[in-house]
């Protein structure tokens, strides 16, 4: 597909120890189109940072890569030098982290870290300082000039978000990683956040993978989204598709054990149990275990992905059950 | 909705707070000390008064440092507030000695945030279980294990988890030691402090409809902190909201969530992302961050945000008034 | 708001118990023997325990018994480690100074430990003057080196294996109350902490029951490697002459007597030399072992 800016098929990787063998993503495919916000949907320890991490590999030593493949723009990522992949990472894309305290060098100015970012662009002194300034004012940072000679520890939780957003979009990439970017931030903070990452999209045209756990921000922030369970890809399309008609047991739980909005006191249907552990899969579907759906077929076999409309895809044996189900909202 | 109001009204006080007030000391620096700068202090809650019903949940919300866990924890003396009194079955719990405060504390439990350092790591469940048993004698010494017995099968883990240490359970299961170590004592109220915001979406559910079926059956009364507004909502009969330290406004759920008054209220409740993605707004409600809680300003503590604020609002502060029954607001637009 | 139970849990309840002592141990057992580091040092250090309990068993000869036919003899069939100037039986005296030694090194570890612990735990709990106050002590105690109070202490109350001890006992408490007060620091802020105040506890509850067992385990890990400190120190002191008093048999003292004729007899030095660096080695080992043992199960 021309529009697809990120291609990723069949990605398999694993951490391996002495002791286990961590499977961390397996088998994942997914596409990102030029433009979009594409959210990766999961409780924690689902692999969706992971996915990211791949994404850039940025891994730990004990990461194993298992196959597939990564392409950007057409190329393909897996299997570059660090040389090559520096070029790309920061400049094509970039990435926001969640832990704001550690993702930040304490001991710089703010004005150092975002000039580090223009290394190996040809400016001037001047140019830059420019180009800072408007990175902040354009992620809503008042007064710019006096806040560049500041240190991180100095600016509050939002700002400190919103200097990581401006480190991230310094080099002009034309895609996003956001992981959690929201998470540690109050409400009234997230929206304007929430707001600021949506206006930033329209205006420089990047793509976004968003990472988070956070229905509320999906909804708000993700074109198209995908659920990931267990190092999987259970189910994927677009957010509306997805949010008012579920086609996986797992999204289908998740959305229903969500409180809703208009004040209703019913049970809150949760699903029962936890997740299970990445060093120690079952051999069929993993989420059979804690499925209300699941017959002998789930616990023996790994069900494929199938297509159950248009861009609607759901990695179950039963989806068909699911054909009626109500999920958050009705169109 | 209307059930819960009733039951409000003629029901009686379990905890009257008054006017609690509770200062933290900044540290001086040598400079400081140096130049004769002023002694700073952090205001955490500031002359909040309130009357806990029994049976009845009450949400408190707001923003992180708005001073909601800090309420919580001077209301039953974990942290001993500035001044301020707090009546427990006619007792000023501020006021009694060590040894007596350690025994009415037995009616005040708490559930922690994070549920892995809410638990002491080199104690297996039976062991945190049967100590809080014990050491108040609960039961008798030999009623203990059957006592463990029906804690651990309350919150729904199995008996034979029970010489297990915490590393060894996940996030949700140890939430539910931590709620059956509350209820070990039998206690009259249970302060919640964000018990399900470190769990994941599909574990909270869990967690959420075991304290409400926890508190049907057993009527115990619920301080329940958060800042997921879903949730509030969901668990809570009456919910107040804070803001730098000071009630801001309090009502009945429903009402409080159908018809806010305070604009702070209101775009708090607004900023909560919507779950229906096509209702997307451009632009954010509120602008700016909450002032320091050191040094606040002069006159009401959200005017610098607000965009009603009108003269008075930047001269005084506005008092906690009963603006229709059983909702109360602090502004001056009312 | 009292539950009934039912008769079935009552039993399954008590049949629990009974299997949870037996799993501890074993799980210990087999944890110990996962850590080549710990079963290593524990059979160095268990070596040494069995020579210090019955050194007769392993030599006839009696520590000081003076041969004038056996001077300064090199290693032989006879005489394993040769003999010292008096000649004396050099495997005998190192062997019976083995009990000595690790006496030494265990009691000028642990009476430090039991009072560093303990202060360190009221410090850091109670804070304010209290703290201050310790801490203070602890600092005058830091900024002399470890060995020059030492001696200063002996030289005050005279040589002797007793004043050696109390000097010790003296000085090395300090290391146990800071490592255990900034532990106890970082605990007593821990949501489990004020749980158990919540629960009404008292602070002596909180204090042994909670606080401890979880700062224990570096202090313990400490004290492992701070037993070679403290054999090394006492070598020390006896090898300058203000420790173990002649002709009781002790490493340090044996070096000591050995380094004037270092060149013509280098036995009277090296094998109490090594059997010092052994010993060392094995408590390391096991402090070593114990750390990652310790760190293990607390996850």
């Amino acid at each position: 597909m021309e529009n697809n800016i990120l291609e990723v098929k069949n990605l398999k990787m694993h951490y391996v120890s002495k002791y286990e063998t961590v499977k961390a993503i397996n088998d994942i495919s997914f596409s990102v189109k030029k433009g979009e916000t594409f959210g990766l949907v999961g409780e924690s320890g689902c692999g969706k940072s992971s996915v990211c991490k791949t994404l850039l590999q940025l891994l730990p030593p004990n990461a194993k890569f298992m196959g597939g493949s990564i392409k950007y723009k057409g190329k393909e990522l897996i299997g570059l030098s660090n040389k090559e992949l520096q070029k790309i990472r920061g400049r094509e894309i970039s990435m926001s982290f969640q832990e704001l305290m550690t993702a930040l060098n304490p001991v710089t100015k703010v004005k150092e870290q975002i000039y580090e970012q223009f290394i190996g662009l040809k400016m001037t002194k001047q140019e830059k300082y420019a180009k800072a300034v408007n990175l902040l004012k354009l992620v809503g940072i008042p007064s710019p000039e006096q806040r560049l000679e500041e240190y991180v520890h100095q600016f509050s939780g939002g700002m400190r978000q919103r200097i990581m957003i401006a480190i991230a979009l310094a080099a002009q990439p034309s895609m996003l990683l956001a992981d959690e970017p929201t998470t540690a931030l109050d409400v009234t903070i997230q929206d304007q956040i929430i707001k600021l990452i949506n206006s930033l999209k329209e205006t420089l045209g990047m793509s976004i993978i968003l990472v988070t756990h956070d229905l509320g921000v999906v909804s708000q922030m993700c074109d198209s989204i995908a659920v990931m369970y267990a190092g999987s890809i259970v189910e994927t399309g677009d957010t509306l598709t997805i949010f008012s008609k579920p086609r996986h047991p797992y999204t289908e739980g998740l959305i229903r054990s969500m409180p809703k909005d208009d004040g209703s006191k019913d049970r809150l249907e949760s699903i029962e149990g936890a997740p299970p552990n990445l060093n120690n899969l079952p051999k069929g579907c993993s989420f059979a275990e804690r499925c209300k759906y699941a017959t002998e077929i789930c616990i023996n076999q790994m069900p494929p992905l199938k297509e159950v409309g248009e861009n609607h895809y759901s990695k179950c044996f039963h989806t068909d059950l699911l054909i009626n189900s109500k999920g958050l909202i009705e169109l | 909705m209307s059930e819960y109001t009733l039951k409000n009204n003629n029901s009686e006080v379990l905890l009257s707070v008054k006017h609690l007030r509770k200062e933290f000391p900044i540290k001086q620096t040598i400079f400081d000390i140096i130049q004769k700068k002023e002694k700073k202090k952090l205001t955490a809650v500031d002359d909040v008064s309130i009357d806990i019903y029994k049976g009845e949940n009450l949400g408190i919300v707001g923003e992180s440092g708005c001073g909601k866990t800090t309420f919580a924890k001077s209301a039953i003396q974990l942290y001993k507030p500035n001044s301020g009194e707090v009546f427990f079955e006619g007792i000023d719990i501020t006021k009694v000695s060590r040894r007596e405060l350690r025994k009415l504390c037995r009616n005040f439990q708490m559930i922690f945030q994070d549920p892995f350092s809410s638990l002491n790591p080199r104690m297996s469940v039976r062991d945190v279980l049967s100590e809080a048993l014990t050491v108040h004698k609960i039961v008798e010494k030999s009623k203990v294990n059957t006592k463990i017995a029906n804690l651990i099968d309350m919150v729904g883990l199995n008996i034979d988890q029970l010489d297990r240490f915490p590393g060894e359970f996940s996030g949700g299961q140890q939430q539910r030691i931590g709620i059956a170590r509350a209820l070990a004592l039998n206690p009259k109220l249970i302060i919640a402090d964000e018990p399900v915001s470190a769990l994941d979406v599909s574990i909270q559910a869990q967690i959420i409809n075991l304290i409400k079926d926890l508190q049907e059956r057993l009527g115990i009364t619920f301080i329940f902190i958060s800042h997921d507004l879903r949730v509030v909502r969901y668990v809570t009969t009456r919910v107040v909201v804070m803001y730098l330290g000071k009630i801001i406004e309090t009502a009945d759920t429903e009402k409080l969530y159908r018809n806010p008054l305070h604009p702070y209220t209101k775009i708090l409740l607004e900023s909560n992302p919507n779950l229906d993605p096509r209702k997307r707004e451009k632009k954010s409600l509120i602008e700016g961050e909450p002032p320091s809680p050191i040094d606040l300003p002069k006159g009401c503590r959200f005017c610098k945000r607000c965009k009603y604020a009108m003269d008075i609002c930047h001269e005084k502060e506005p008092d906690l008034k009963e603006i229709r029954p059983g909702h109360k607001a602090a502004c001056f637009k009312l | 708001m009292d539950i009934r139970c039912s008769a079935v849990a009552d039993t399954s309840a008590k049949s629990f118990i009974e299997k949870k002592k037996q799993n501890i141990l074993i799980d210990t057992f087999i944890l110990i023997l996962k850590s080549k580091a710990l079963v290593i040092g524990l059979i160095i250090i268990g070596i040494m325990l069995v020579l210090a309990l019955f050194p007769s068993v392993f030599t006839k000869f009696d520590p000081n018994y003076i041969d004038g036919n056996a001077i300064m003899l090199s290693p032989c069939t006879t005489h394993w480690f040769g003999t010292d100037m008096y000649g004396r039986d050099l495997f005998s005296r190192v062997i019976y100074a083995t009990r000595l030694d690790l006496f030494i090194g265990v009691s000028a570890m642990f009476v430090p430990f039991a009072i560093g612990t303990s202060l360190g735990l009221i410090s850091g709990y109670y804070g304010g003057k209290v703290d201050a106050l310790i801490m203070r002590i602890v600092d005058i105690l830091m900024s002399f080196p470890y060995m020059v109070l030492c001696i200063m202490i002996v030289a005050i109350i005279g040589a002797g294996i007793k004043s050696l001890l109390i000097a010790m006992w003296l000085v090395d408490w300090k290391n146990y109350a800071r490592l255990i007060r900034s532990e106890v620091m970082i605990v007593k802020n821990s949501d489990f902490i004020q749980a158990a105040k919540v629960m009404g506890f008292s602070d002596k509850r909180i204090l042994l029951r909670h606080i401890l067992p979880n700062v224990l385990s570096s202090a313990l890990v400490y004290a492992a490697s701070d037993i070679v400190v403290c054999m090394m120190a006492s070598a020390g002191l006896s090898f300058l002459g203000i420790g173990v008093q002649p002709p009781t048999p002790e490493w340090g003292a044996l070096i000591a007597l050995g380094k004037t004729s270092l060149s013509k007899s280098w036995w009277q030095s090296f094998f109490p030399g090594i059997f010092l660096i052994l010993s060392g080695f094995g408590f390391s080992l096991i402090g070593d072992g114990m750390s990652d043992l310790l760190r293990t199960r607390g996850r």
